[in-house]
């Protein structure tokens, strides 16, 4: 599924959570230091657990 | 945050006051004149994850809103389990969760997506068992099936009629995100298309919610499209909406997960017409009391023999990690039935388990990341490339595998020589191959499909198939080279 990190596209398999969403965006761009304080948000802003489950055309943002 | 302190503040002096008020018969004298304005007040979690050890104080923040609220509604928004083995693996499963949900009194619970993780009878077993009802509205039960789950209740709160809609998320695939084998008696219609067939409610209450399991933007869509309703309160995306906003004139709440949070919601009803509405969002973690029966109750849950309730034997013991990566693949490739299952040696946290019982405690320390398991198609191919891939990231070391023995080869270029189990291997072939999530979305690699969790992780996988063979023996196996 499509799902946008920080207003990239990505393709995640489907049932992915937002870690694995932030794990796909950290690993493809290299920035491992947003693992040491990993704060994710939604298209509204508002704060999304790691664990929250991600549908496709989701939209979301490492902080 | 400054939010929550003032919230508890104020709660802090309203419990000091409470017996200049509230001796019991204010509840009785609010409800006799039906000209005053009445309020509404529904503290309500979602996404709860079987997280009992939150219960103690959660409940004290029941019983203390109680005091101010006599009259207040607690309601859970869906996912009451999974993410606790203590809860998960219990015998029946879902037992403790249910049992403090009696406890601390919730009076309705969505369904949600995780609802479905040990299938259709227990889930009828843990509706059973509660004291307060299941809704959800979007479900179709197969003939035959009779879960008593209701798609909506209608409540009475100080002469208030209050109608609850139930609705759960249904992905692209039309079902919601659980292990497909769960869902075979049930079909799901999308929240959107079944709303309108509950608005005939509209004429016959004074409130309307609905408890949603469908993910804040899916609510936000549907306050869009139902413009009719009061209040959505929602989970399944353990979003926290720190300050719940109207969307088209529908509050819409989220109170992220796991007991974290809460959200307190008060609704102003007068003449059978809703004045007013607003939610604030309480931090339950932050929550000073806890409440001494619930931690007995809890503490009774963690010292259960559930972990340490033997599934299986080893035969021999495991001496080095591969020989228990082995164990690990194969319970993952046969429980998801896949051609191959890949695992990466950082997830296997022991180098060492001793020959006799296997106990759920064991499998837990042995993979405790609680990661679920995804399956891809790949060609023959790719799944040389990726075992190249991981073999790279992982530093020079090959991934643990099941349904195949590799070798990695250097001739000018890294390639991997793979056999296997059935002595036929073709690169242009297409097979199934599962990895837990975190290869699958650290390692890049490319695959003919997206790739499907299975909703089932690979400790799940493990108890599984040793509850399946009974006994295992791994002894000297070595898959890579």
């Amino acid at each position: 599924m499509k799902i946008y990190v920080n207003e990239v596209e990505m393709t995640i398999f489907n049932g992915a959570r937002v870690i694995d969403a932030a794990n796909r965006f950290i690993n493809e761009f290299e920035l491992y230091e947003k693992l040491r304080r990993l704060s994710v948000r939604d298209v509204n802003r508002n704060k999304i657990s790691l664990d929250g489950e991600l549908h496709e055309g989701d939209q979301i943002f490492l902080d | 945050m400054k939010r929550h302190f003032l919230f508890f503040l104020c709660l802090a002096l309203l419990c000091s006051c409470q017996g200049n008020h509230n001796d019991g018969n204010a509840k009785s004298d609010f409800k006799s004149d039906s000209n005053l304005e009445k309020e509404i007040v529904i503290l309500s979690v979602n996404d709860m994850h079987s997280s009992i050890d939150m219960f103690p104080k959660f409940a004290a923040l029941v019983d203390s809103l109680r005091n101010v609220y006599p009259d207040m509604l607690v309601f859970s928004a869906g996912d009451n389990r999974t993410g606790n083995p203590v809860n998960d693996q219990y015998n029946p499963v879902n037992f403790p969760m249910i049992s403090l949900m009696n406890k601390v009194g919730f009076d309705l619970s969505a369904v949600g997506n995780h609802e479905w993780d040990a299938g259709t009878d227990n889930l009828q077993q843990n509706i059973k068992q509660a004291d307060f009802p299941f809704v959800c509205a979007n479900v179709t039960q197969k003939d035959g099936l009779n879960l008593d789950i209701k798609p909506y209740v209608m409540l009475e709160n100080q002469g208030v009629k209050i109608a609850v809609v139930g609705m759960i998320e249904v992905r692209h695939d039309g079902i919601p995100g659980a292990h497909p084998s769960n869902l075979t008696q049930v079909s799901f219609k999308k929240a959107i298309d079944a709303m309108p067939e509950y608005q005939y409610l509209r004429e016959q209450c004074d409130v309307m919610i609905v408890l949603s399991h469908l993910g804040f933007e899916d609510d936000v869509e549907v306050a869009q499209a139902t413009p009719y309703l009061d209040v959505i309160l929602g989970g399944h995306t353990h979003t926290l909406v720190e300050f719940p906003t109207e969307h088209n004139g529908v509050l819409v709440t989220q109170a992220g997960s796991h007991l974290k949070y809460a959200t307190l919601t008060k609704i102003k009803v007068k003449d059978g017409k809703v004045t007013g509405k607003e939610a604030i969002t309480l931090d339950v973690k932050a929550f000073r009391k806890s409440d001494k029966e619930v931690k007995a109750m809890v503490d009774g849950f963690n010292d259960s023999p559930t972990l340490n309730e033997s599934i299986g034997k080893a035969l021999t013991k495991f001496d080095n990690p591969e020989e228990l990566g082995c164990f690990m693949t194969d319970a993952i490739r046969e429980v998801s039935g896949a051609d191959f299952a890949f695992q990466n040696t950082g997830g296997v946290r022991v180098n060492y388990l001793k020959a006799g019982p296997i106990t759920v405690k064991d499998i837990y320390t042995i993979d405790p990341f609680g990661n679920e398991i995804v399956v891809f198609e790949m060609t023959g191919q790719q799944v040389k490339n990726f075992i190249v891939d991981t073999y790279r990231k992982n530093g020079g070391y090959p991934s643990y595998v099941s349904g195949m023995t590799y070798e990695m080869q250097t001739n000018g270029k890294l390639s991997a020589y793979v056999t296997t189990n059935s002595g036929r291997f073709s690169t242009k072939e297409t097979y199934k191959v599962a990895m837990n999530s975190y290869m699958a979305s650290t390692v890049r690699f490319e695959s003919l499909d997206d790739g499907q969790s299975q909703y089932m992780t690979s400790e799940e996988m493990m108890i599984e198939f040793l509850r399946r063979h009974k006994t295992v023996d791994y002894q000297g196996i070595r898959r890579t080279k």
